[in-house]
């Protein structure tokens, strides 16, 4: 009990008297070294690799529907185009409401160029599954 | 029910009663305008250090800048 009320006292003392020179440093200080942090800024880092990993998972996702889109094609001779109508249009949507709300200018043109090419692979398939309720065979 | 703890805050407040755009604060901290625009929004959680460097920059206690 006796010790742990010392140590307590001891962790008090610390906590409103720190040891060592404790610089007091003043508010542009603080502000201008914050600004020469800036390349090794923990926050940078952090923020953009969330945004990258977030876009990289995005952009992935599209890929692999891609790739399956033209593997049912040029591999397979069945394939529902009811399907991918849905898929591809949904995909095109978030792509664009991206590219939209997307500031960055490098990012948005990513999300426009992925937008564009999932635009056209849901218009091929619109076409595709109209022309087969229509009886006509590609 | 949502029992989530979210971090919420007065950045962008207290930046526009500062007359500071984003980029201009984000200049003053040493981040880029992205960081400003992704904390305003609530997408990122600023560590302790940048937050305390905002509040310096926005002349504003800790408590006033972020809340729950």
């Amino acid at each position: 009990m006796e010790e742990y009320e010392l140590a307590s006292e001891e962790n008090e003392r610390a906590e409103t008297e720190p040891e060592g020179a404790r610089e007091a440093l003043s508010r542009d200080e603080i502000l201008s070294r914050a600004r020469t942090e800036n390349t090794k800024n923990g926050d940078e880092r952090q923020r953009s690799q969330m945004q990258w990993a977030n876009y990289a998972g995005f952009i992935a996702m599209e890929f692999a529907c891609i790739i399956v889109m033209f593997s049912k094609i040029f591999m397979s001779d069945e394939f529902t185009p009811e399907f991918f109508c849905i898929m591809f249009t949904g995909i095109a949507a978030q792509n664009i409401v991206q590219a939209c709300v997307n500031k960055n200018r490098k990012t948005r043109t990513v999300f426009i160029v992925c937008a564009a090419l999932v635009t056209a692979c849901a218009v091929i398939y619109w076409v595709f599954w109209i022309l087969g309720l229509c009886g006509i065979r590609l | 029910m949502n029992d989530k703890l979210i971090l919420h805050n007065r950045v962008k407040e207290f930046r526009a009663e500062k007359g500071l755009s984003q980029g201009e604060l984000a200049a003053m901290v040493g981040v880029s305008r992205n960081t400003i625009s992704s904390i305003e929004t609530g997408q990122y959680c600023p560590t302790a250090k940048l937050a305390l460097v905002l509040c310096l920059a926005l002349e504003k206690k800790f408590e006033e800048v972020f809340y729950f």
